[in-house]
Order: C-alpha cells, then sequence, then structure tokens
C-alpha cells in the first residue's frame, strides 16, 4: 500500500533565524515538542534525539541535510509506543520561506509507505506541534 | 482567519479539498480532469487556497504537488470547540446519521 506524503504549513509573523532557533534549541522544544529536549550537533549525518523529560528518547533520526537557518531534512523514527518503534524510518523536511509579513514555515513527513502507524499518529501531532512552536515563537516577540 | 473563511465559502473550492482529502499530492492536471471546470479556473481557486494556507504545495521535480494542510481548520475547531463540547458534538453528528440511516431503510 503507498502511503501519500503529510504536509503541514503555518504562517509565522518572525525571522528564519528565531524559527531556526525554535527547531534546534532543547530550550525551545521543550515548550511545544510535547515536553521533548532535542538533542544534537547539527551537522550533516549527525543524529537527532528529543528526550523526554525522564532521559527517554521519544523519536530520533539521522540528519540528512541541513542548511540554516532554512533548511533541515532528517529520518525520523517513532520511538514513544511500543508499536511504533519496530517500524522503518521515515523522513522529515522542515522549510522556512520568508514572505514580506513573517515566514512560511512547512514541515513534510514523507517515505511513511512501510509505516503506517506512525503516519497515522504524526497526522495529528504534527498539526499540534508547529501551531505550539508558533504560538512559542510569537509570544516571545510579543513579550519584548 | 478571514482568508480561511473566504475561502472556503466557494463550493468549486470547497470540492477542490474534498479532492486533495482523497488524493493528497494531486497536480493541477489531475484536479482538472475530472472536474467541471477549465484548468484556468482550477489553477485560480488553488491559488486562492494556497493563499488561505488550506493548501499546501510540495514540488517534486517540475511537478506541482497539492496537498489539504489542516492546521488552519483545526485551529478554527480550537477557538470555539472545546475537547468537550467536540466529543458531543460528535456523538450529535453520529445520532444523526445513525437515524437517517434508519429513515433510508424504510
Amino acid at each position: 500500500m503507498s502511503l501519500p506524503a503529510l504536509v503541514f504549513e503555518v504562517e509565522i509573523k518572525s525571522t528564519p533565524e528565531k524559527i531556526w532557533e525554535a527547531i534546534t534549541s532543547p530550550d525551545w522544544t521543550q515548550r511545544y515538542f510535547f515536553g521533548t529536549a532535542v538533542r544534537s550537533d547539527f551537522r550533516r549525518s549527525s543524529k537527532v534525539e528529543w528526550q523526554n523529560p525522564d532521559g527517554s528518547t521519544a523519536c530520533d533520526g539521522e540528519i540528512v541535510e541541513i542548511d540554516a537557518p532554512r533548511r533541515l531534512v532528517t529520518t525520523w523514527r517513532s520511538l514513544w509506543a511500543p508499536e511504533l518503534a519496530p517500524e522503518v524510518a521515515s523522513r522529515v523536511t522542515w522549510e522556512i520561506e520568508e514572505r514580506a509579513d513573517g515566514c512560511v514555515l512547512r514541515v513534510t513527513h514523507d517515505r511513511l509507505d512501510h509505516s503506517p502507524k506512525t503516519h497515522d499518529a504524526v497526522s495529528t501531532g504534527w498539526p499540534a506541534l508547529i501551531g505550539g512552536l508558533r504560538d512559542c515563537v510569537q509570544a516571545a516577540a510579543s513579550a519584548r | 482567519m478571514d482568508d480561511v473563511f473566504r475561502a472556503l465559502a466557494d463550493r468549486s473550492r470547497r470540492e477542490l479539498l474534498d479532492r486533495l482529502r482523497a488524493e493528497p499530492g494531486a497536480t493541477l492536471a489531475e484536479l482538472a480532469e475530472p472536474l467541471d471546470m477549465s484548468r484556468q479556473a482550477v489553477s485560480k481557486h488553488l491559488a486562492v487556497l494556497e493563499a488561505a494556507r488550506l493548501v499546501a504545495c510540495r514540488w517534486v521535480g517540475r511537478e506541482k504537488h497539492h496537498y489539504l494542510n489542516p492546521v488552519p481548520l483545526l485551529e478554527i475547531q480550537e477557538r470555539w470547540i472545546s475537547k468537550f463540547a467536540a466529543k458531543r458534538a460528535r456523538r450529535l453528528l453520529e445520532l444523526r446519521r445513525a437515524l437517517e440511516e434508519k429513515e433510508e431503510k424504510r
């Protein structure tokens, strides 16, 4: 069975640099990425993982492509639930596009053909996650 | 949010969203074919949906693929329907569906 790619977009009134920081710094991810802290040196071929407060890994992957502050491509394994963990790694692409009045953040999750349970789990997870990211970044900007 | 409601106010555009839900990643040509609309008209409607962020696009080589972006619709739901109310509303919809099916069978 072939499963379609999932594509999610939000508009964020901020700069690519601020959004990039929100994606790549653990202080930020803890606020919107289901409480997890991102861990990586953010170089090509390096590992990236999102760590739960108890130290366990919620999800992880390998950095396939990185072009700060515009584009990050990683493989993806969902490790937070035992039925998801054995599924084949899929792929996640983060893209930040600058517009006249802010940015568009697009998350594409594809190569899900052999990971149907991950497909279903992340379909509802990503909208909440990137909506949360936008709210955090915009709230920080208006608090200044 | 205004542009989301404006985009949804048109029947053809709602049909396009239905199509994209059924066929994620469809190209303009694929979308125009079975609809009773010119390619130009479909392209115009898609531009409105894209501007409202209801449709997200992805380029694969020279082909532009279109996807339904669920984020704006989920945010509308969250704004006016709490999680508790969503459950009750869904049960009511299920009840209506069940009653309507019964009615049809008669």
